[in-house]
């Protein structure tokens, strides 16, 4: 490390960690905690009303005992969000050890790409999933046509599980080939002097390092299929999800506090889940990005580089599929039911080139600074959770990811309860969509800077500090470096799921701050699916070309911060 | 440009309706999609000196946010949402007597004048044309009930929303449980409404029941579907526009709901395929006549009151 580290010794008391611990601490609480704890303690009151101790209640939450329907979606939500976080660990943890370890073309594109499946046009992403292997599929009639071979039908469990893994299996991508990169290569190497094969050195050295980051990306792949909405809307067929259930509350009965009593019972299921992933990993703690700049070697053989190859490039064929039929969709001027369309033309993008300018520039512009604010604040807390001892670090711990398990909705309404009178009143300002863009993704940064902390040395800041250098000098020059790689993973999830951001956003946007998401939204309203599809192919588009762009020039000068 | 605006300006003063004020801010929800978009542009070409915002979010959301923003509205009117969205929400609206009232029939209006009806969101079946031939399609509500359009049915839950209740409340109405226990056996019940008709156009399945705009929207665009209106008769029911209580700009808002409840605007909204339910507007073009279509005395109060009951016998029944 060639960091630069002042030699003079200061005595002066550092004030700095106080200053950035206080303000984050003032942000938390002022945009996080109170107006969500708020929000939520009236899933303890009466439909309609505030609580308050005269009538807490718990009305909203006795149908989880008395109803069926109720006690089915609990179960339906439990075995769909555990099926979809152990697949789409299975299905991503070889796909990262490729990417990090094997030589292959093309590797930030294939990073760029794995990006997208998080980017999916409301409604139409998932209806996709219909259009191909639908009963009048694309896929499903050629497979009748020509093979006489009948599709079993994608709606029910099959199609959603299906559909949410590929939807979500890039967190746990994202995370494990961040920190299977930068892995300190000593430690293979060691083994592999000590004779170890290959096999064994990957069991016993390569995977037990990939386990607490691939926990960390499993925990938002758990969240993530816990409140998904749209999936299981439009390919559950019957199957309800406790999702479908807060989103009768709000449409069917306008009764937020119940929805909120069954976003309670989410965050329930989400904490009990994390406790347990918290406790594998507490049990695996490694020290590997150590004082070395070299990144560990690729594996070169003939054989695993095709293997690498097919897997990777296969994995995203088949998570691209619904993308690529947004965007299909975008061209075809006609298509009433036909198998093809019958039409195509670029009517659409003439059509809503008026219409998306303005919304995509303030998308970008929203996710930006959300991004920034969450990446300052994230990698802070993030960083005090995992090195420091404190009382009530669970707490931090909660607070942090509770917007993240709630719905973007309730999410919404708190802060519009909250901030729409009062001394600080931010209704109908982008500040106010900011901040819940903030406050509902800083658990992405502050989960991987934390997960990319705990496998850093202390011994590293230790030498920076004995050095002289201050707290936030060594923060600087030293840890933050050295983490940029989990803080970068965060950060591009950051910005591209914000660009798509909606449930959060309908509650708060006003017209000044219209957004992607509300005029595809404002498309699908009037029925204009293809319209609708134009305008999330620009955004894919918009998005693919920007994490492109940073994959490429943040990687590059990542590579000579190391060299 | 300053003159055209001065002109339009003199002209609206000279020829609009008496109005206290014609500039200033408007905000306006809407939860109509084109037909609310439609309103609004005439409204802005009239009154070109007010600066309308519009917020377009579904009734849900629209509702929810008015009830988050109560301590302090942020929109002045609210533009056809579900009737039933009002009735849930007593004390949201103000009161106010539009210049328009002689012009609509007692039953679409509240009775304290707090919304005022706007389309009439007719439910009506939507077949599949390439999946069943003419003498398959079910004529009745009664039919739906007949097992032979088992796994041929869908239909959106009655939780979701107003639209999706009153076709259980009708067929509850018409003939009670026994029936719509066979209704049950026969239909998938799913969570999006876009999903009912959408799959029925895309022939994933033969029948669906849904607002009659979304059915002719897509006969519109070409798609094998035809629409038929139960020969027991369907239930009138409406969406409406009120004045949000306590919003910014009460005499904007008041200008506003005068224009959206003029012949005018419902001529425009009749434009996008919906039924006014101003009788001297007719239907929309290539739709039947309000009154030839057969209409059953739907009793949306009786409705509303059951609903609870109604929806936890439904869930009952579905999770058996």
């Amino acid at each position: 490390m060639t960091a630069a580290v002042p030699t003079k010794p200061r005595r002066r008391r550092n004030i700095a960690p106080w200053v950035a611990g206080g303000l984050t601490l003032f942000v938390l609480v002022a945009f996080l905690l109170f107006p969500i704890g708020t929000t939520l303690l009236n899933s303890f009151a009466p439909s309609g009303e505030r609580f308050a101790f005269g009538n807490a209640t718990f009305e909203n939450f006795t149908r989880f005992w008395t109803s069926a329907q109720y006690q089915t979606a609990l179960i339906n939500t439990i075995i769909i969000g555990l099926a979809v976080t152990v697949l789409s660990t299975i299905v991503a943890v070889p796909a990262a050890y490729f990417v990090a370890r094997v030589q292959m073309p093309f590797k930030p594109l294939i990073m760029s790409l794995s990006i997208i499946p998080l980017i999916s046009p409301p409604f139409v992403g998932a209806y996709s999933w219909v259009i191909l292997f639908g009963r009048s599929g694309i896929v499903s009639q050629y497979l009748r046509d020509w093979f006489g071979f009948q599709m079993p039908p994608i709606y029910g469990f099959f199609g959603v599980i299906l559909a949410m893994v590929l939807a979500n299996f890039t967190y746990v991508f994202l995370f494990v080939q961040g920190a299977l990169t930068a892995v300190d290569p000593h430690l293979e190497e060691s083994a592999r002097v000590m004779g170890a094969s290959r096999w064994r050195i990957l069991r016993t050295v390569v995977l037990p390092l990939a386990i607490p980051p691939m926990l960390a990306g499993a925990m938002i792949v758990l969240i993530e299929a816990l409140g998904e909405f749209g999936i299981p809307a439009v390919l559950g067929g019957e199957v309800y999800v406790l999702s479908t259930l807060m989103y009768f509350q709000i449409h069917g009965y306008f009764n937020l506090n119940a929805a909120s009593a069954i976003a309670l019972v989410n965050v329930a299921i989400t904490l009990i889940a994390i406790v347990l992933l918290l406790r594998i990993n507490r049990k695996r703690r490694f020290i590997t990005v150590g004082s070395t700049t070299r990144r560990a070697a690729l594996q070169t053989g003939r054989g695993i580089r095709i293997v690498a190859n097919l897997y990777v490039w296969g994995l995203l064929a088949v998570a691209l599929l619904p993308q690529a039929v947004v965007i299909f969709t975008s061209f075809a001027e006609k298509w009433p039911g036909t198998r093809w369309p019958l039409e195509y033309g670029l009517d659409n993008y003439r059509y809503i080139f008026s219409r998306i300018v303005e919304p995509m520039q303030n998308s970008l512009m929203l996710a930006a600074i959300a991004t920034v604010v969450c990446v300052i604040f994230g990698t802070l807390t993030g960083y005090i959770a995992e090195r420091k001892t404190f009382p009530g670090k669970w707490a931090l711990d909660l607070t942090i990811m509770l917007p993240f398990v709630l719905p973007g909705i309730v999410t919404g309404v708190a802060l519009l309860v909250t901030y729409n009178s009062g001394p600080i009143a931010l209704t109908g300002t982008a500040a106010i969509l900011v901040i819940a863009y903030f406050v509902r993704r800083i658990a992405y940064i502050y989960r991987s800077v934390v997960a990319a902390v705990s496998q850093l040395d202390l011994k590293m800041e230790e030498a920076s500090t004995i050095a002289g250098a201050g707290w936030s000098t060594t923060m600087r020059k030293i840890t933050v470096p050295l983490i940029a790689p989990g803080i970068l993973a965060g950060a591009i999830i950051v910005f591209t799921t914000l660009i798509s951001e909606m449930s959060t956003t309908i509650m708060l946007y006003s017209a000044r701050w219209k957004t992607v998401s509300i005029a595809i939204y404002e498309r699908l309203e009037s029925q204009e699916i293809a319209a609708a599809a134009a305008i999330g192919s620009v955004t894919i588009l918009v998005t693919l070309l920007l994490v492109l762009t940073a994959t490429r020039v943040i990687g590059k000068s990542m590579s000579e911060l190391f060299s | 440009m300053k003159l055209k605006l001065a002109v339009a300006f003199a002209a609206a003063t000279i020829f609009g309706p008496m109005a206290s004020a014609q500039d200033g801010n408007l905000v306006i929800y809407n939860p109509a999609g084109d037909a609310g978009e439609l309103v609004i542009d005439a409204f802005r070409e009239k009154y070109p000196s007010i600066n309308i915002s519009a917020i377009n979010a579904g009734v849900g959301e629209l509702f929810t946010r008015m009830g988050a923003e109560k301590d302090n509205p942020q929109g002045d009117v609210i533009l056809c949402a579900s009737s039933e969205a009002f009735l849930s929400n007593p004390g949201l609206f103000e009161p106010y007597d539009s210049t328009e009232l002689a012009n609509f029939s007692e039953d679409v209006v509240a009775p304290d004048h707090s919304f005022y009806g706007c389309s009439m969101p007719l439910q009506a079946f939507i077949v599949n044309t390439n999946l069943l031939s003419e003498d398959q399609y079910p004529r009745t509500w009664e039919a739906l009930a007949d097992p032979m359009y088992k796994d041929k049915l869908v239909m959106a839950n009655p939780s979701l929303s107003g639209s999706a209740y009153a076709q259980l409340a009708q067929m509850l109405q018409l003939y009670g449980w026994d029936m719509a226990e066979k209704v049950m056996d026969n239909a998938r019940f799913v969570t999006s409404s876009q999903s009912v008709f959408q799959d029925v156009g895309r022939g994933e399945i033969e029948i669906g029941i849904t607002g009659e705009v979304n059915v002719k929207t897509m006969m519109d665009d070409g798609f094998p579907v035809t629409i038929i209106y139960p020969e027991d008769g369907t239930g009138l029911r409406f969406d409406a526009s009120g004045i949000i209580k306590g919003g910014p700009n009460p005499e904007n808002a008041k200008l506003f709901l005068d224009f959206a409840n003029s012949k005018e605007a419902h001529e425009l909204v009749a434009s996008t395929n919906r039924r006014s339910v101003r009788k001297d507007v007719a239907a929309p073009d290539g739709l039947a006549p309000t009154a030839d279509i057969p209409t059953f005395p739907y009793d949306a109060n009786k409705a509303a009151a059951d609903r609870d009951e109604n929806l936890a016998k439904f869930d009952a029944l579905f999770n058996k």
